[in-house]
């Protein structure tokens, strides 16, 4: 982000996150450690700045919603700092969830892989938000889901609790 | 085939002594050798060594098996691992239907305990009447999520039943008929009956549930609380008596309290604490953890026509109160270890008495929202008992419950329902309730007959 304030303590070092078509991402440790994955990943192999460590991601993080990830992950590196700082921040975060279908999947996928809590909970509760009144079948398109029942099977389940269904 | 009972074993399983055998893939060579010199049969370092090395390829081979699921799962599972158990129960149940795999993570009594804990926004609200002594459900929409199988609770053996108090998916309810209190999930219909308290709580009791669905509380085990009059009608202290459902028994405290009346409507659980409002503008809260009560005045000093209520939300367990004058809807909050109350949010009220000629025009709307994302209200609301994870306070207006949420303003409105009029002073019986798939645990007498004869809770 454009207010990224230069920090003595680690702001040196850099970490290159590559998409599996072929974008790279250069965040500093304060953002690659917003993420459990990386950071876990970083303690063991390490980085630095005129070296830095190029980390390939596999191919369903793609750049675009690497993008809105390191976004998140720079906002919430830098902290809310001051009391309007954190209430900015949460008007982020509230905006950042405002995402079409795919998109919104995509980015709950890519917070899942590279553990990014806080992120996570936020698309999850929108994914919540979305299919809560979806129909069974809805829900599996909305997911591709294709049904591994039989139909004796589903039908025990339909019959188990009727009402849901109604 | 002899070294598949070694692949449990840890990095390291013949320990420092068998160095030799203990290689990576790096100095297979120089161990051998080393080996070699040191053991008496080559044979036999050649077999350890052997069978290692294939319990070390093993092991890698399913840990690069399980970094490819992670990279490759579907999406459908990182779904159903980390968006199920937001969901209430009514989806849930629906969406068992979904495929196999979503059926089996469902119905783990895990995922039940992880789904009460992680979903806490209010499903609707229970009414019951005192004229006929019957009980409804109001859901917010979308009904489909919010949906209870028996909203009238006539699953009960007991008629009428008073919904008494709600916490996090479990009911407390009374029968004034018999004396009878029954904790319930009216989500998944299992009900158990608590045994009969040693003080006479009277036809209307103050009780309150308090269930916490905490990371170690896998029986959902949970507490009632009671407050009762001493010595007879009218002296206006109030003693406690508590259940709870781990030690399966009441217990009296000697805590008492001056209270003059507690409204036995008003009764919510913050933090493990049981709160009620009474008639001397006070908070009376009751810890049955440390046996503490704590009184507090309410906010308002000396607005005494305020109208006003208590509740809970958010994470933190915090007692709130919602007073509304005829200029403002007030928000505070208690703080902790004090008397002294906090203001958190604030509505203007704005009555169109000022604004009398568009007065026919605008008669519909009872609030709107203004430019800056502030709410305004055109008529006075009543405030309602709310408890829930978010930051939600729910308000009676013009006959419908309305639900207000602090921090993103967001408005939702539960059906019309048709109560009469607002008794002054004391609100009808609501219990705001969130629909969780927590398990009824047996009171622990029930458990102990039950252990002879049928199992309990009875589920329908």
């Amino acid at each position: 982000m454009s207010e990224g304030t230069k920090e003595p303590d680690g702001g040196e070092e850099k970490v290159v996150l590559k998409t599996h078509d072929g974008q790279e991402f250069t965040v500093d440790m304060a953002t690659a450690n917003q993420s459990g994955t990386l950071k876990n990943l970083l303690s063991e192999v390490g980085s630095s700045s005129n070296n830095p460590q190029v980390i390939p991601l596999p191919s369903s993080i793609t750049s675009r919603v690497l993008g809105k990830v390191v976004e998140y992950c720079q906002r919430h590196a830098a902290g809310g700092g001051r009391r309007g700082g954190m209430q900015a921040l949460e008007q982020f975060d509230e905006e950042l969830v405002e995402l079409d279908k795919d998109m919104l999947l995509d980015v709950t996928y890519a917070a899942a892989f590279l553990d990014v809590p806080r992120l996570l909970d936020l698309t999850s509760q929108a994914v919540a938000d979305a299919i809560k009144n979806m129909s069974v079948e809805e829900v599996r398109h909305y997911f591709g889901v294709v049904s591994d029942f039989t139909e004796e099977e589903e039908k025990v389940i339909r019959s188990e609790c009727p009402w849901a269904f109604e | 085939m002899e070294s598949s009972s070694h692949l449990f074993l840890p990095d390291r399983p013949e320990g420092d002594d068998d160095h030799h055998a203990d290689t990576d893939d790096g100095d297979n060579e120089a161990a051998d050798e080393r080996g070699a010199e040191a053991a008496e049969s080559y044979d036999d370092v050649q077999y350890l060594v052997r069978r290692n090395r294939a319990a070390a390829r093993k092991r890698l081979l399913a840990r690069i098996k399980l970094i490819h699921y992670e990279i490759h799962k579907p999406l459908a599972d990182t779904v159903r691992d980390h968006v199920l158990f937001l969901l209430p129960a009514s989806s849930i149940l629906r969406l068992r239907a979904v495929s196999r795999s979503w059926a089996r993570h469902v119905s783990s009594p895990i995922f039940a305990h992880t789904q009460s804990r992680a979903h806490r926004s209010i499903a609707g609200v229970f009414f019951g009447s005192s004229d006929d002594a019957s009980v409804a459900y109001v859901p917010f929409p979308p009904a489909a999520a919010h949906f209870l199988p028996d909203p009238a609770l006539s699953f009960f053996p007991a008629s009428p039943i008073a919904v008494c108090s709600s916490s996090n998916g479990l009911l407390l309810c009374y029968a004034p008929s018999s004396g009878d209190f029954f904790v319930c999930n009216p989500a998944t219909g299992a009900w158990t009956t608590v045994p009969r308290p040693p003080r006479n709580p009277g036809l209307e009791p103050a009780a309150v549930l308090i269930f916490v669905p905490g990371v170690y509380n896998f029986r959902s085990d949970y507490t009632i609380v009671v407050g009762f009059m001493i010595s007879g009608a009218g002296s206006g202290i109030f003693g406690f008596q508590t259940f709870s459902s781990s030690a399966g028994g009441w217990w009296v405290s000697n805590a008492v309290c001056a209270a003059e009346c507690l409204f036995p409507d008003s009764g919510i659980s913050a933090g493990g604490v049981a709160f009620w409002r009474t008639t001397m503008l006070t908070v009376v809260g009751y810890d049955p953890a440390e046996d503490s009560v704590r009184v507090a005045h309410w906010p308002m000093n000396y607005a005494v026509e305020a109208r006003w209520e208590i509740g809970q939300m958010g994470d933190g367990g915090r007692l709130f109160c919602t007073a509304v004058t005829e200029e403002v809807v007030q928000v505070h909050k208690l703080l902790p270890k004090s008397d002294q109350w906090a203001l958190v949010a604030s509505m203007d009220l704005k009555k169109r008495s000022n604004t009398d000629s568009e007065e026919e025009e605008e008669e519909e709307e009872a609030w709107e929202v203004e430019a800056g994302g502030q709410l305004v209200f055109r008529k006075r609301p009543w405030p309602m008992r709310f408890q829930g994870g978010e930051l939600e306070v729910l308000l009676w207006v013009e006959g419908r419950v309305v639900g207000v949420d602090l921090g993103s303003k967001r408005v939702r409105v539960a059906a019309a329902f048709g109560w009469p009029t607002w008794a002054d002073g004391r609100g009808a019986k609501y219990v705001p309730y969130i629909s969780t798939l927590a398990e009824v645990p047996p009171s622990a007498a029930a458990a102990l007959a039950s252990s002879i004869a049928t199992p309990s809770p009875q589920v329908r």
